[in-house]
């Protein structure tokens, strides 16, 4: 049997949950007989080709991010939002209780580790922020939700399971988590 | 009752006529989820998440609203049912903040401390199919114990509710309309400056992240703690707690009993709630002797056992005098007093010994709570009630709201109870005996009065009591007695507070305290202007006395003491330890057994006493 074939990605996020899923110990061993990772920041391969599964974790913030969520969308049959970011906007999505000005005046002048004399808030050669974080499910089609900040190792193992299968998973209550 | 027959998800079922469907459904073990419903409060119908298909009504009832009727059909767990449960919250998690990874309650399916959570996990929310709004709500610290955070409040209405129906205080209500609704406090106060008496129950019933304490918070969450129930002795009340403790630390604390028909509904006052967690003096945590240049030395609990051998034989059995709070428990009072009358002590008391010395000439008739609740007379000597006895103050507001009753307010202190008093008269500390004449006609008129008798100050103080005495006896009139600890009435009854044991006090050399923890009635001036020559000490923290003492031995705080306590309503309770003491540390009648030993002085039993309670 061919092997399915998964890309993933990480947008605005603490890639925490691709740590989850690299907690699946053992059991990648058995998974990785029957998927192939193809583009992934696990794999190291940048550019996305035609995949079964697509997994998605973090919120949109900025243009490139949301460049990216397009191209794995585009590449995939299905698409996994993994964590909070990615299902509900998450930690990221703090930032919405505040003005994109006030948000960037913290983060390149006013914080306590940061030395900037001129002030300089970075404008050139770097993504243009959007005033507010979404999830994934604001801009693209998203199939499977798989929340959890970050996931529990056993949702996201019932998940690509049920994926396996040929279903699209529904978690069970015990296997959600908003934290 | 007349019963009434429904059919339950098939089931046959028998409820009661007044039932609802939720309460007949729940009895026959049917699960509904609820999120604003609140066994002790009223139900509301507010988030709509409990509602049910009735076979003939075209729309979803609500079941914690909807009574039972014979020959209903109702279906608890149809599609239709879910899925009008799922959009209902949808809609809560897509309005304010409800992102859980930056809340202190939040916790994996098992294990969080949020209602509101739970309930998502249960209709298995995993994202938010609408665009989340993100108004900004205002945050209120301004409690001296609680914060308020409108960003995560669903607007359910159970704060509103308890403060009302329970604590009847209406500090809170809601102002505003639609999304832009919020929890009011008064007319758009701060809780810090309201009237608001900080008593904690609209937190204990939040079911969301909206209002959490502020010496609780991520300090653990209930499941990883452990959880004793037991009751709070700070005052005379007794009311029953749930202690959540991690690692030996208190986390929270909650009343019991939030369940219809409970008498206080599970109410705590601030000293209760959050008395222990604001806990900032500092433990005696070695035995100290004084050298001979007055300088404390560290020693160990042998020499200063042995110190106070000496000291109880270099004096004569009438030179000393033996003090105890009416903090510590039955057992502990009942050591003392058989140790004192071992070595010849005559002089024995507690600081509060004069209030039920000064009752004890009075045939007086004893108010309970319910007659509180149905007097149309309140007459409330004395102190503070917000301060000191929270929760009569709220069966006082009852009577007051629900049915009219008349609160008359004699205190030296303002009060937050004087708003609902139709008179309040301030006078001078001592001098609130001289107003009881000026209400016997008042009283005479009226069919059910109370007297209700507030603080240490006031019920030490016989000039000040005795003419409501008087006038309760002569009139036969109820009277509550507010005592002041936990246990003064076991200390009366233990004959720990004698008559007139303060006769011979001035000529006293050696004084033996302990202070179990420190009551209201404790005052160090008052024990150091009686210029004792030595004072043995035996306490759980620093405090003023230490430095007049000679010898001070670290014992047990009344978190760590287990025993028996006689509250107010007269019923005996045992008291299990919320916290575990550090090694060495002991309570009085551990410490006195020692002495007793050291002292060849044979076993003294105090069982039989105890059981009398």
């Amino acid at each position: 049997m061919a092997k399915v074939r998964v890309a993933t990605t990480w947008l605005e996020c603490c890639s925490g949950c691709h740590m989850s899923m690299l907690d699946l110990d053992e059991k990648l061993v058995e998974l990785a007989s029957k998927i192939e990772f193809d583009a992934s920041p696990i794999t190291d391969i940048k550019e996305f080709h035609p995949v079964d599964v697509g997994i998605v974790e973090g919120a949109v913030g900025n243009e490139e991010q949301l460049e990216v969520l397009k191209k794995i969308r585009e590449n995939s049959k299905i698409l996994v939002a993994l964590g909070d970011c990615a299902c509900f906007g998450g930690i990221p999505a703090m930032r919405n209780f505040f003005k994109k000005e006030e948000v960037l005046k913290r983060v390149y002048v006013e914080t306590e580790s940061t030395v900037n004399p001129e002030k300089v808030i970075p404008h050139e050669d770097v993504p243009k922020l959007f005033p507010s974080v979404k999830a994934i499910d604001q801009f693209v089609k998203v199939d499977v939700y798989v929340p959890g900040c970050p996931p529990d190792p056993k949702a996201i193992e019932y998940a690509l399971r049920e994926l396996l299968e040929g279903k699209i998973p529904v978690l069970p209550p015990e296997l959600l988590s908003y934290e | 009752m007349k019963e009434v027959k429904l059919k339950i998800n098939g089931k046959d079922v028998v409820a009661t006529e007044g039932m609802t469907i939720l309460e007949a459904a729940r009895k026959a073990g049917f699960r509904i989820p609820t999120l604003c419903y609140h066994d002790g409060l009223t139900p509301h119908g507010g988030c709509r998440l409990c509602v049910v298909e009735v076979k003939g009504s075209p729309r979803l009832l609500t079941s914690c609203t909807t009574p039972v009727a014979d020959g209903m059909e109702v279906y608890t767990d149809t599609d239709r049912v879910k899925e009008a449960r799922k959009f209902v919250m949808n809609l809560i998690m897509t309005e304010r903040n409800h992102f859980c990874m930056f809340c202190e309650k939040s916790g994996k399916y098992e294990d969080t401390d949020c209602e509101l959570q739970k309930r998502a996990y249960e209709v298995q929310i995993e994202h938010f199919p609408f665009p989340v709004y993100v108004d900004k709500y205002p945050v209120d610290t301004s409690s001296p114990v609680m914060v308020t955070d409108h960003n995560r409040c669903i607007l359910c209405g159970r704060c509103v509710r308890v403060c009302s129906e329970i604590v009847a205080n209406s500090t809170l209500d809601f102002s505003f309309r639609g999304s832009k609704a919020l929890i009011a406090v008064d007319t758009g106060l701060s809780k810090g400056k309201s009237s608001c008496i900080s008593c904690g129950a609209c937190m204990q019933v939040c079911p969301a992240g909206a209002i959490f304490s502020k010496f609780g918070g991520y300090k653990s969450r209930r499941s990883l703690c452990e959880r004793i129930e037991t009751f709070c002795p700070i005052c005379g009340i007794g009311c029953e707690t749930t202690n959540y403790v991690r690692y030996n630390n208190i986390v929270e604390i909650e009343g019991n009993g939030l369940v219809k028909g409970s008498l206080d509904g599970g109410q705590l006052c601030e000293k209760g709630r959050y008395g222990p967690l604001m806990e900032s003096r500092n433990r005696i945590s070695t035995p100290l002797l004084r050298d001979s240049k007055g300088r404390f030395v560290e020693a160990t609990y042998e020499e200063a056992l042995n110190r106070v051998v000496q000291l109880l034989k270099a004096y004569s059995p009438d030179q000393i005098a033996f003090r105890t709070s009416s903090f510590l428990p039955a057992e502990d009072l009942a050591y003392i007093k058989e140790f004192a009358s071992r070595i010849g002590v005559k002089d024995i008391d507690t600081f509060d010994g004069n209030v039920y010395r000064n009752l004890s000439s009075f045939k007086l008739s004893k108010g309970t709570y319910e007659d509180v609740l149905n007097a149309d007379l309140i007459l409330l000597i004395g102190g503070d009630i917000v301060k000191e006895h929270s929760v009569v103050g709220s069966y006082i507001r009852r009577a007051v709201r629900n049915r009219g009753a008349e609160l008359v307010v004699i205190s030296s202190i303002e009060s937050k109870i004087d708003r609902w008093a139709k008179e309040v008269r301030r006078v001078a500390e001592g001098s609130e005996g001289s107003l009881a004449n000026d209400y016997k006609n008042k009283i005479k008129s009226m069919s059910n009065s109370i007297i209700v008798l507030e603080g240490a100050s006031l019920l030490s103080n016989k000039e000040a009591i005795e003419p409501w005495l008087k006038l309760a006896e002569e009139l036969n009139v109820k009277v509550m007695i507010l005592t002041p600890t936990g246990n003064s009435l076991a200390a009366w009854e233990l004959g720990i507070s004698p008559d007139l044991a303060d006769s011979a006090g001035k000529s006293k050399k050696l004084l033996f305290l302990f202070l179990g923890d420190i009551d209201s009635s404790y005052s160090p001036a008052s024990i150091a202007e009686k210029g004792y020559e030595t004072i043995v000490l035996h306490s759980a923290y620093i405090d003023a006395i230490m430095k007049l003492s000679d010898v001070v031995i670290p014992g047990k705080s009344w978190l760590e003491n287990e025993g028996t306590y006689k509250v107010m309503d007269g019923k005996a309770r045992r008291f299990s330890p919320i916290l575990k003491a550090e090694k060495g540390v002991k309570s009085p009648r551990e410490l006195l057994s020692d002495l007793a030993d050291a002292m060849r002085l044979g076993s003294i039993s105090i069982d039989d006493i105890v059981r009398k309670l």
